[in-house]
């Protein structure tokens, strides 16, 4: 399946969101213009089905509700998020519609937490499968704080929903953090926002497809980083797991090297690509071109098209980006490239195709990298050069 | 009216942008092409078809003439309406070389530094300076190493191997700002005096 439109009303810095996405999406945005933001609605979602997750766990991981809440939200106190889901690319009746929308309740002496003002799914007969609201006779201020989604018991008639988010992935690698091991073994229970357990996530891949995996990466690092050879995972005399490879120089035989020696690059292009292996719904990266070549960087959209598709089934892949060499690639399209606006009422979300000069450009044969990095570019960002820096 | 405005670097871009504040008052500039600058040869036969109002602005550089570029870029297609193509003889930098007091004042050194315009036609009043190398290599080279200001010499002056001062945006682009006399450097160049003329008459 693949996340086909998503609809927000007051997430962080969304006022209110109704877009459409494909099974590539780039997100395309200024600092600061709420790229992580957006793809935080997804890690929301897995943070409510993940063991030990829940709704009041992703949102108290987020602060809470007023830090989830827009600054520019108006009426509305509520937050609420909508997810379509399709089989496929293209299908225009989505097979799974999720909606939730919360808000803040509590203070003072009683506790704070995330009211469920509404939850509803509805299926592809159009039908709705589950809906409470406040409101109901049922509900109390307990029943209010779990969502149907992630109870085992409530969710049977669409688990398919609660698999999907648990099963979608998202991937922003530091390289410094796989490379630290003290990081490593404090980061072993917590969730992986930066790639810490790449190397345990490694260990509990069973061997075989561990094996097939790491010859891929092999295979791409061969032509990445010529004088790295023969990837392999090993584990040392303690147990701990480590990736090691050979290091080719001037002697016949070359040395061994372990992660700790690897390079920033190297260390993202190995996670990077062991995220897109690995693991079969929805997978969200954040800058791959972090660390890398602009050669490499050049070669990313179409090796990304490349590994989404693996036997028979295509994975959605949502990147967020600023890199001039990944937009610049002539196959990236006007409706896969999602455009991040700051304005006062909130950021605007909108396919490049739908805004009016971006189209014209496109339509007229720029690149999105052409059409689009102007059009998010800071209005005065060249008076930089003119600020000054010294009394 | 709103406009794209086209130039491949800082300089270039705010010799426009400072082109339509003077002149221009009812345009504002909608978004600056290209994202990289060295694309602008490749894409302006692309901004041609747009359809809407483009300002670029860029440097005749090693091309004879302004016909010749012309051809070069654009082949057979014929320059659309809303399409301002302006061509700087032979460098942007030159336009600002051309207010010679202003110039000159501004760097601190004395204005014979900078060529007088030669006339380059025997029948039309043509009138151009003409540096005998890059012009822009010619003002970091020869006119700022002159300079008793230190920031802007070290700012203009490039190191070995580079091709432009380091910090050679960031001492223009405020000298075009707030600097720069227009009005003064037109009288010595026929491509701005042109581009300005072109600019008042501009239409879609």
């Amino acid at each position: 399946m693949i996340i086909s439109n998503v609809k927000l009303t007051n997430w962080k810095n969304f006022q209110s969101v109704d877009v459409n996405l494909q099974n590539r999406a780039f997100i395309v945005g200024a600092n600061a213009s709420g790229k992580s933001n957006f793809l935080d609605v997804f890690r929301f979602m897995r943070d409510i089905v993940k063991q030990a997750g829940g709704l009041q766990f992703s949102v108290e991981q987020r602060g809470g509700v007023s830090k989830i809440r827009c600054l520019a939200a108006r009426k509305r106190s509520d937050v609420a998020i909508e997810i379509s889901l399709t089989e496929e690319e293209g299908d225009k009746q989505p097979k799974w519609v999720y909606y939730l929308s919360f808000r803040h309740s509590g203070g003072g002496i009683v506790e704070k937490q995330a009211t469920i003002v509404e939850e509803k799914v509805i299926n592809k007969q159009k039908r709705i499968v589950a809906h409470r609201t406040e409101q109901d006779v049922k509900e109390d201020s307990e029943t209010l704080k779990f969502t149907l989604l992630e109870q085992p018991n409530s969710n049977k008639d669409f688990r398919e929903i609660y698999h999907f988010f648990q099963n979608t992935q998202y991937l922003h690698i530091v390289p410094q953090l796989i490379r630290d091991s003290d990081s490593y073994m404090l980061a072993s229970n917590k969730e992986d926002f930066y790639g810490r357990n790449l190397l345990d996530k490694m260990d509990k891949t069973n061997k075989r497809t561990r094996e097939s995996f790491l010859r891929r990466i092999n295979d791409v690092l061969q032509l990445a980083v010529p004088q790295l050879k023969n990837i392999a995972f090993i584990k040392d005399k303690s147990g701990t797991p480590h990736l090691e490879a050979t290091y080719e120089h001037w002697r016949a035989k070359g040395a061994k090297q372990q992660e700790s020696q690897f390079s920033d690059g190297t260390l993202r292009l190995i996670g990077f690509m062991w995220a897109l292996l690995d693991g079969q719904e929805t997978i969200l990266l954040e800058e791959p071109e972090l660390y890398l070549h602009s050669a490499i960087v050049q070669q990313l959209p179409e090796f990304i098209f490349k590994l989404q598709r693996r036997k028979g089934r295509v994975r959605q892949v949502i990147i967020s980006t600023h890199s001039y060499d990944i937009l610049n690639s002539k196959g990236i399209g006007g409706f896969e490239t999602i455009v991040l606006i700051p304005t006062r009422e909130g950021t605007k979300v909108s396919l490049a195709m739908d805004l009016q000069d971006v189209k014209n450009y496109l339509n007229a044969g720029l690149t999105v990298a052409e059409a689009v990095i102007p059009k998010v570019a800071p209005e005065s960002i060249q008076q930089i050069l003119e600020l000054k820096v010294s009394d | 009216m709103q406009i794209d405005i086209v130039g491949e670097d800082p300089v270039t871009q705010t010799i426009i942008e400072r082109l339509l504040t003077d002149y221009r008052t009812d345009i504002t500039i909608k978004n600056r092409l290209p994202a990289r600058g060295g694309q602008i040869r490749n894409l302006a036969p692309l901004y041609n078809k747009l359809g809407t109002p483009v300002f670029l602005l860029t440097d005749l550089d090693t091309h004879h003439c302004p016909p010749t570029l012309i051809a070069d870029w654009f082949k057979k297609d014929p320059i659309s309406k809303p399409f301002l193509f302006r061509i700087a003889q032979e460098e942007a930098e030159t336009w600002l070389m051309a207010d010679r007091e202003g110039f000159s004042h501004w760097l601190g050194v004395a204005q014979n530094l900078i060529p007088n315009p030669k006339r380059l036609d025997r029948r039309k009043p043509i009138h151009e300076i003409i540096c005998p190398i890059k012009p822009s290599l010619y003002m970091m080279t020869k006119i700022a190493v002159h300079s008793p200001k230190k920031e802007l010499k070290a700012a203009l002056t490039p190191v070995k191997g580079a091709s432009k001062g380091p910090g050679y945006n960031s001492v223009l682009t405020p000298f075009i700002h707030s600097n720069w006399d227009i009005e003064n450097a037109r009288a010595n160049s026929y491509s701005l005096n042109k581009t300005i003329e072109r600019l008042l008459d501009f239409t879609v």
